[in-house]
């Protein structure tokens, strides 16, 4: 598995190609500020896209990640402002709350996609009740951390790989990464090792939560104020980054270099739309195409390979 | 003293077996709360509240028969492009119909075609491709919701025809006629749930795909038919719900994706499917109408209402759990 494969690399591969797409569209772009313009809506979506891939590692779907990270968007420019102290205790809470749904996934073998689709009325009501209307004003030195300049290469590129390191790290390079993948692909033979299934859920989770708020807090860099509905979007589009990073449904089977890799090609494609003047009607659409694209292509080349090599 | 104790367990073991044989009994006695409490804090239109509330909850009740069946048949089904179908429907039917009656029965036909062609799309990603059924109905209601987005600009505005505005809104003495409706389209699929052959065989694949399969049932078939029950039903609510509204609009579909879920699930139908009733979809949905209701007459806001069912079906999931009677 841990071989260089020619299919590891699609993601990144797609990521040149789009770049190259984008350059030859808009020959601009290829400057320290275009770099830094055309990248800096992917961080906040690569820290959702590593958040969906924990949930996903654990075998299961978050749709709440969207209305979560909206939540944190909300509380960064109402709360944060004000009141730090307050602010770090509610994201400590929401983080637990994350574990806390994990946890209750597992013991009661819950599906997590009703349970997370509840969980999301909870955030946007919560994120409603505090603001109704957009609002409020995001820290600057939250918005100075996140548009960080440092010389010649742009910030949001090495945001960008340090969240792939990151994610490759804990779950790829440490030995409790394994149980971690392993739980999501053969729960059986995790806990007959003698781990903790529900410990593992409980992490795979908190991670999941601890991401969400990076995410909400990168996007409030990006917004400067607060919407209950920023974010909306993140709950395909983290799920398109996963998968069009090489990420599996099937639990375990995930790649969290490639989830980012995944995250800038989303956004990349949102740009090379844009830039061929599509509609932003279409765009919704076309993302919905490209994942189903993606997994068809997927499913020939299982088909075409003859036997699925998992497990 | 042993025998008074004695007594009083069985008694409540027997209150505790009603609610565990009579899984829709919950909704029932939920309902009838809320309308008291919202007829009490409102402090009128006892009768009115719960009328209108039978009605306005017909199209949830209409949505989750549909969700029902593809929940029931088990193995993650579960179909998130419910809103999505709606508010497409609508838009194409209502330009279909072009605000004229005498088209009324050509936009219906437009509203089945639209069940159709996305339900075969669906059931095409989710059968053939193999893409699990959450992202396969998303990724298609994804498409639908750009359709609509390019449609509403074309055809926005269009009223529904006088006639249907007339149908769907209209009374029977003090019974509103979607009441009526409802409970008519109710009656019919308890009976297809519970006495057809393809009732019986969908909660049996639901139940064990294995055992369904040894008995000699086709799970594809039965599946593919559950996806499209799912699609028309959404179509044919968002027909319906633009001619109650008197015309499309964007929004119209937004509550009706965990809507749909919500009733099921509160109606004491398995989520991991193979055990599902339709009076407690019914009850169901009638409950979060009044709760609505409930909000509103409390001035609590659209962010406590969505709190509240939230917080509601996590509730239930908790208590109601899925791997069910092993006794």
């Amino acid at each position: 598995m841990s071989k260089i494969n020619f299919w590891n690399g699609v993601p990144f591969y797609f990521l040149v190609i789009l770049l190259l797409v984008v350059i030859r569209l808009e020959p601009s772009a290829f400057s320290y500020n275009g770099f830094n313009l055309l990248l800096s809506a992917a961080v906040p979506l690569a820290f959702a896209a590593t958040a969906q891939m924990f949930i996903m590692a654990a075998g299961d779907i978050d749709l709440g990640l969207g209305t979560f990270v909206g939540l944190v968007n909300v509380i960064t420019a109402i709360v944060l402002i004000h009141h730090i102290f307050y602010a770090l205790l509610i994201y400590v809470g929401m983080i637990v709350a994350y574990v806390l749904l994990g946890l209750l996934v597992h013991n009661r073998q819950l599906p997590s996609i009703v349970v997370t689709l509840g969980a999301s009325f909870v955030w946007l009501g919560i994120a409603i009740m505090i603001l109704p209307s957009p609002a409020g004003e995001v820290p600057t030195y939250i918005i100075n951390f996140f548009n960080w300049s440092p010389p010649i290469i742009p910030g949001p590129v090495i945001y960008l790989i340090l969240i792939g390191l990151i994610g490759n790290f804990v779950l790829m390079r440490t030995r409790y990464g394994a149980v971690l993948r392993g739980s999501g692909s053969n729960a059986e033979a995790i806990s007959r090792a003698g781990w903790s299934v529900a410990k593992t859920k409980a992490i795979l989770y908190g991670l999941a939560g601890v991401f969400g708020i990076l995410s909400g807090l990168s996007l409030s860099a990006i917004t400067t104020s607060g919407d209950a509905n920023n974010g909306a979007s993140y709950v395909l589009l983290s799920i398109m980054a996963v998968i069009i990073g090489g990420g599996e449904f099937s639990g375990g089977l995930v790649a969290p270099a490639g989830a980012v890799a995944g995250a800038a090609v989303v956004v990349l494609i949102g740009t090379v739309l844009t830039f061929l003047n599509v509609s932003s009607d279409y765009q919704i659409g076309a993302q919905g195409l490209i994942l189903i694209a993606t997994l068809a292509i997927r499913a020939v080349r299982r088909f075409v390979s003859g036997r699925v090599k998992v497990k | 003293m042993s025998t008074t104790s004695d007594s009083k367990v069985t008694l409540g073991s027997k209150i505790l077996n009603i609610f565990r044989t009579q899984r829709a009994l919950p909704a029932f006695v939920g309902s009838v709360i809320i309308w008291l409490l919202t007829a009490a804090i409102a402090g009128r239109g006892l009768t009115g509240t719960l009328t209108s509330s039978i009605a306005i909850g017909t199209f949830l009740f209409f949505v989750g028969i549909g969700q029902m069946f593809v929940i029931t048949s088990g193995n993650g089904g579960i179909d998130l492009s419910v809103p999505y179908v709606m508010t497409v429907s609508a838009y194409i039917t209502a330009s279909v119909m072009h605000g004229q009656n005498v088209k009324l029965i050509s936009g219906l036909l437009a509203a089945l075609a639209v069940g159709i062609v996305v339900g075969l799309l669906n059931v095409f990603l989710i059968e053939i491709i193999a893409m699990p059924p959450i992202i396969a109905t998303l990724s298609v209601g994804f498409i639908l919701q750009s359709a609509t987005l390019v449609l509403s600009t074309k055809s926005s505005g269009i009223p529904s025809p006088r006639i249907f505005i007339n149908l769907a809104t209209g009374n029977v003495g003090p019974i509103p006629n979607m009441a009526i409706f409802g409970i008519i389209v109710g009656i019919i699929f308890t009976l297809i749930l519970t006495r057809s052959s393809y009732g019986r065989a969908i909660q049996g694949i639901g139940q064990s795909r294995s055992a369904a399969r040894l008995a000699g049932l086709k799970s594809q078939r039965l599946t593919i038919y559950a996806y499209l029950i799912s699609s028309l039903f959404a179509a044919f609510t968002g027909f319906l719900l633009a001619g109650y509204a008197g015309g499309p609009s964007l929004t119209m579909g937004g509550n009706y994706q965990l809507g749909s879920i919500a009733v099921v699930v509160l109606g004491g139908s398995l989520i991991a499917g193979g055990l599902s009733n339709v009076p407690g979809i019914w009850a169901a949905a009638l409950l979060l109408t009044l709760l609505i209701t409930l909000v509103n007459v409390a001035h609590l806001g659209a962010g406590a209402q969505d709190v509240v069912q939230g917080v509601l079906i996590v509730l239930v999931l908790t208590v109601g759990g899925t791997k069910r009677q092993k006794d």
